[in-house]
């Protein structure tokens, strides 16, 4: 400490309080200046560019001191090495070192003395006090020029301290697998960080629903009815900040959106979106070959409709090859030169294939993972070029049957039990690779 | 009484693939009467309506195959085949199929695939089939190489009337030759399949429900709606260069799968396991007398079960089948010991062959 030996003994008193409060700007300032580890709550005040305010001249007295001169320069010296000091007297802005308490070594060994809570200014006193104010949603201890601000609930400070904002949170989704097949299984990961703590949030409730793209999973066809899976699970998201969501794929392909949001508190992103493809994967389309048709001779692709589904010819490569290995029998021995005419076998992502008369219900069970094809077959009604003659049914199943490929005929909408050979209506041979 | 047999049988069928859906009043029963099989199911996933179909099997056959196989021209090993019918047999045979034979047979070109799906690369496909295969008159042959969804491959050599299948076939009591071809590989004993003409299967519908219960039953009927003999097939790859150990080796791996077919007895097995042990040993340390007389010491085992067993090789005899069947041996079936005799003979024709070569250096 700074013991000034004073040659007037009734002044030592006052001449300390002066000390002190150098000292104590000073550990005031430095605590607002340097990062510290701060009290959640609480934000940085709002300094004013002039935060040394002024008091008129007030001269008290001329004392001379000895011995301490060198720590009261060094304690001078740092207020004045303060960035946000700046000096005014009641005719405006002084410089600072013109109101050192030092001014007068110069002319003489004599100090400016001030009361408690001044500085001297050589010939006047100068009342130090940092104007401050508080960022909005917060109180300032104390009062007026606060020194200590916390944000008013359910305001929190900001990542740097400066502001009182409200918790901002962003939502995130993930699912897993990113794609899944009909009639499968998939996880939707909703993920939702505090964005002002970038930690997770936990208690977030997360709403999320699916809808399913038109046009997708090679039906052209779209309705509200169109089957879009269904989402179970869900609700607040947990310490990790995640919640999680079974989405049970539909059996009809297609791609999938999800909506999520955060409905409390919400979040700043909301709504976010994510897409699934509900899809048999690695299906190849059934590509031409001197073995089978899947045009007839006006060109038109068989079993294709227009508007509906006008990809049908997709199969698994391994398929494709013991469809063509059975094809080539047909071609060059059970009925030589004649092909096979293909009808449907499964659509682009496979998935329910919807033939029938009502959208996106079909028998058609069997034409969902690129393993199954129909053929034209003989009918005793009307009949379809290429169809494979009543003549030939044993040797095309056997054909087939070498290839480790079963085939039956399938008489969609027939009275008659006896296997198709009755009054067949709309028969077909249906082969499983 | 029947009705609850026939029952029975339907819920121990369904039993088997209790992993998929079974739906309710869905089931497959077989006759034994008629040894059809009735098949209840729901026809539509949207309805629990149920539709019937009756599944009449191709297994109404009474086949025996008798195998011929033969040193031929440039080391190929010529295979024939002759198919019997029993007179009890309800159905006519219609299919000889030979699987895994997953090497090339002598003459056998791929199958022309995609960018090679060319008239001429056809045309020369199906002229290099019916070369490569002996096929009695009014039946066709083929040669089917495919992979199924599950990675397994199917290598077989099949045989069927020709076209209309109904018109043809091998009745009950009759007897048909001149099935073959020639392979380089040397004969084991695996399945050979032959089926009869059920009836055409159909559904008044779209059949079964995809991921039921009795989809996968059916299916397994399905694929298994055949009568298997075992037949010499070429199965074992001849080393090139040779190799007497490793040929050696590759027998005695054949001759292992026999324990399983019941062709073997496992103690026989292990008798000659020693001797193919000690033979391995000596052309492995090139002392090739002491394996010729471990190979020949194998051989005097063999016969000793079953006699003239060259005989049926060099002599396709049809009467040497049901011959043989009067001399069953306890160890070692007759079929599978000529294999393996005609197997290891080969060993030693090979070395000597070998042999004759040096001295004439
Ligand atoms: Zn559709
Ligand atoms: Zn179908």
């Amino acid at each position: 400490m700074v013991t000034p030996t004073l040659n007037a003994t009734r002044f030592v008193q006052s001449v300390s309080l002066t000390l002190a409060l150098y000292f104590s700007i000073i550990v005031i300032l430095s605590m607002t200046m340097i990062k510290p580890a701060h009290a959640s709550g609480n934000v940085f005040p709002i300094q004013a560019p002039n935060n040394v305010g002024f008091l008129p001249a007030y001269i008290l007295q001329f004392l001379s001191v000895s011995g301490t001169l060198a720590e009261m320069q060094a304690a001078y010296n740092a207020w004045l090495a303060l960035p946000t000091t700046v000096c005014r007297n009641q005719y405006g802005p002084v410089n600072c070192g013109d109101i050192s308490p030092f001014s007068s070594v110069v002319t003489g060994p004599f100090y400016t003395l001030c009361p408690a809570g001044y500085v001297s200014g050589g010939h006047d006193c100068h009342l130090i006090y940092p104007i401050s104010t508080c960022p909005p949603h917060s109180t300032g201890a104390p009062a007026t020029n606060p020194t200590s601000c916390t944000c008013d609930d359910p305001y929190v400070p900001d990542p740097t301290h400066s502001n009182c904002i409200l918790d901002q949170y962003t939502l995130s989704l993930r699912i897993v697998p990113g794609q899944v097949e009909p009639g499968k299984q998939a996880t939707v990961i909703a993920t939702v960080i505090n964005t002002v703590t970038q930690k997770p949030a936990a208690g977030v409730a997360v709403s999320i629903k699916v809808d399913v793209d038109a046009g997708t999973g090679g039906h052209a066809h779209h309705d509200a009815a169109r089957p879009k899976g269904s989402l179970s699970g869900g609700g607040s998201t947990g310490p990790d900040g995640t919640v999680s969501f079974t989405f049970m794929a539909p059996e009809v392909s297609g791609t999938h959106t999800f909506t999520a949001q955060c409905d409390s508190p919400t979040c700043t992103n909301n709504p976010v979106t994510a897409k699934i493809k509900v899809k048999v994967d690695g299906l190849e389309l059934i590509t031409a070959s001197p073995y089978y048709a899947l045009q007839d001779s006006a060109g038109k692709v068989i079993g294709a409709v227009k508007n509906k589904h006008s990809d049908n010819h997709y199969l698994t490569n391994a398929a494709i090859k013991k469809l063509k290995d059975f094809a080539e029998r047909y071609n060059g021995t059970v009925l030589p030169g004649a092909k096979l005419y293909l009808n449907d076998a499964s659509l682009v992502w496979g998935g329910l294939f919807d033939v029938g008369s009502t959208p996106w219900k079909s028998p058609h069970t069997a034409h969902d993972r690129g393993r199954s094809i129909d053929i034209r077959a003989e009918n005793s009604g009307g009949q379809y070029e290429g169809a494979v003659p009543f003549a030939y049914f044993d040797d095309t199943i056997k054909a087939a049957a070498d290839a480790h490929a079963r085939a039956a005929l399938h008489c969609q909408g027939s009275i008659v039990t006896a296997v198709c050979l009755g009054i067949p209506y709309n028969r077909h041979f249906h082969v499983d690779f | 009484m029947k009705t609850s047999r026939k029952l029975l049988t339907g819920i121990a069928t369904l039993a088997i693939s209790l992993h998929a859906h079974a739906y309710p009043g869905e089931s497959i029963v077989l006759d034994p009467a008629t040894g059809n099989y009735t098949i209840t199911y729901r026809g539509d996933s949207n309805s629990t309506d149920l539709s019937q179909t009756v599944f009449v099997p191709s297994t109404k056959v009474v086949p025996s195959i008798r195998s011929g196989f033969h040193l031929g021209e440039k080391s190929a090993i010529v295979y024939r085949y002759t198919v019997s019918n029993g007179t009890t047999a309800k159905q006519a045979i219609v299919s000889v199929v030979l699987d895994q034979i997953i090497d090339p047979i002598v003459g056998e070109l791929p199958f022309p695939l995609d960018q090679n799906e060319t008239k001429e690369n056809i045309d020369a496909y199906r002229a290099a089939t019916k070369a490569a295969l002996s096929t009695p008159a009014n039946w066709y042959g083929s040669i089917i190489r495919v992979t199924n969804e599950d990675g397994s491959k199917l290598n077989r050599v099949a045989w069927r009337p020709k076209p209309p299948i109904r018109m043809g076939g091998i009745p009950a009591g009759h007897t048909l030759t001149g099935f073959g071809f020639s392979s380089v590989d040397l004969p084991g004993v695996g399945p050979s399949q032959m089926d009869g003409l059920g009836e055409v299967l159909g559904f008044p519908d779209e059949g079964p429900i995809e991921s039921s219960a009795i989809k996968a039953e059916l299916d397994r009927i399905r694929d298994n709606d055949f009568v298997t003999r075992p037949a010499a097939v070429p199965t074992i790859a001849v080393p090139v260069p040779f190799n007497a150990a490793v040929l050696l080796e590759r027998i005695q791996t054949q001759m292992h799968t026999w324990i399983g077919m019941k062709l073997l007895d496992p103690t026989f097995s292990s008798q000659l396991d020693r001797y193919f042990q000690s033979a391995i040993s000596a052309y492995r340390l090139n002392q090739p007398k002491v394996g010729k007389k471990q190979i020949e010491t194998m051989r005097e085992l063999i016969e000793k079960e079953h006699q003239d067993l060259g005989h049926d090789e060099e002599h396709d005899s049809d009467k040497s089948q049901e011959k043989n069947d009067d001399r069953q041996s306890a160890l070692i079936g007759r079929l599978a010991a000529r294999v393996l005799d005609f197997d290891l003979k080969y060993v030693l024709k090979r070395m000597d062959d070998d042999e004759d070569r040096g001295h004439k250096k």
